[in-house]
């Protein structure tokens, strides 16, 4: 009898255990909403765009002094140069680009229904180099974060809007995305989700841990630690690396899904970047 | 026998039955005849467990990032002719790679827990 029991409340308890089929992006956004706006009451969902520094006062500080004198400030300026240099056949950057490249990295990372696979905007700068017979260039850092530096600055302000067109695939890139995001890795085994979710706010040594919401307002960011310009995947290949989980390749399937999802997940906020950070 | 004394006496063996399949668990697959039994292996066999270990725990997306540095020194090691030192060496790339494995397979069924739960 007890074990008839046991197993009817089992049976029971598995109905009210939610495990979603299939992706619902508008959900999943609602909920990471919901969850830090109880966590961090006294925040609006724009301060989520300055990461940590909406967290802590002193931080903030230090990171608005840093901003006066924006470290990232000549790769923005080099980026312009290489955005306007014309390629060997005449044509440039600003061709391959809707309205010449100018505000749109709001609109990133997009869904190619032609092709099945997520575009970010780095990975639209490649393309575009080598359908115009250019050589690709090293995604982590250098001439291309500087290229996506320039059109970074010229969306600022703009609102994040990555849409998950009504397709089968797209909507399987994100899940993919989604669930890299919060499945455990690496010798740590830990996830994303474990820093930027479950201890967001908290402390990771000196540092403060950053919300999940808002993280890729401010790519390509200028890291103290890296001294230089870097894109948001050279960032996702350290957490692995953090975490030591063997990071994929940059601009991998797996790592433009997780931007996909990530950056989703910041549909609304102002884009902010290029930022700095310690 | 009183009710109380059969209750008793079924109690310890049962204990003595589970005691008994404890014990031979451990002499079957302990630590310690496991690591004979790896020691027993030839090495080439344990090289060939190792890096399938290792690919197949990179095919999906697991491997951890000590791993193939650790592989890499396995098999300086190996060349160099400490073949116990290189025999360890091996055995950890082993080791990581299946638990690499095994958490893999427990992300692919439990990676919802980490999503934000809304009281």
């Amino acid at each position: 009898m007890k074990g008839l029991t046991c197993l009817s409340a089992m049976l029971v308890g598995s109905l009210f255990i939610s495990v979603p089929s299939f992706a619902d992006p508008q959900s999943d956004s609602d909920d990471v909403r919901a969850f830090f706006q109880k966590r961090f009451s006294n925040i609006t969902l724009e301060d989520y765009a300055d990461g940590a520094y909406a967290l802590n006062e002193n931080a903030r500080m230090q990171w608005e002094e840093i901003e006066e004198f924006p470290p990232y400030e000549d790769a923005v300026d080099e980026g312009m140069v290489l955005f306007e240099t014309p390629f060997a056949n005449g044509k440039s950057y600003a061709t391959c680009f809707p309205n010449g490249g100018i505000g749109i990295k709001q609109n990133y990372p997009k869904y190619d229904t032609e092709t099945q696979q997520v575009i970010t905007v780095e990975y639209a700068i490649n393309q575009c180099r080598t359908s115009n017979g250019e050589a690709a260039l090293p995604y982590g850092q250098g001439e291309l974060a500087y290229v996506s530096a320039y059109m970074a600055s010229t969306s600022r302000e703009n609102i994040i809007n990555v849409v998950i067109p009504d397709d089968e695939g797209a909507l399987a890139a994100y899940e993919a995305g989604k669930k890299m995001f919060y499945e455990r890795k690496g010798q740590l085994n830990m996830a994303c989700a474990t820093c930027h979710i479950s201890i967001a706010g908290g402390q990771l040594r000196a540092e403060i841990t950053s919300p999940a919401l808002g993280q890729t307002t401010h790519f390509p960011a200028f890291r103290f630690g890296w001294d230089d310009i870097g894109t948001l995947q050279k960032r996702y290949a350290g957490c692995n690396t953090q975490v030591r989980a063997k990071p994929f390749a940059l601009q991998s399937e797996e790592y433009r899904n997780l931007e996909y999802f990530h950056t989703y997940m910041a549909n609304g906020l102002p884009l902010n970047g290029p930022g700095s950070r310690k | 026998m009183t009710r109380n004394k059969l209750q008793l006496v079924l109690l310890l063996a049962s204990s003595l039955t589970m005691l008994t399949a404890c014990l031979d668990t451990d002499l079957t697959s302990g630590s310690t005849a496991s690591n004979e039994h790896e020691h027993a292996l030839d090495i080439n066999t344990l090289i060939e467990q190792a890096e399938q270990a290792r690919a197949e725990a990179g095919r999906l997306g697991f491997e951890w990032s000590v791993t193939g540095p650790l592989l890499e020194v396995a098999h300086a090691t190996y060349k160099a002719g400490n073949h116990e030192q290189a025999t360890t060496l091996f055995q950890e790339v082993k080791l990581q790679s299946l638990l690499a494995i095994d958490q893999a397979r427990y992300a692919d069924e439990n990676w919802q827990m980490l999503v934000p739960v809304i009281d």
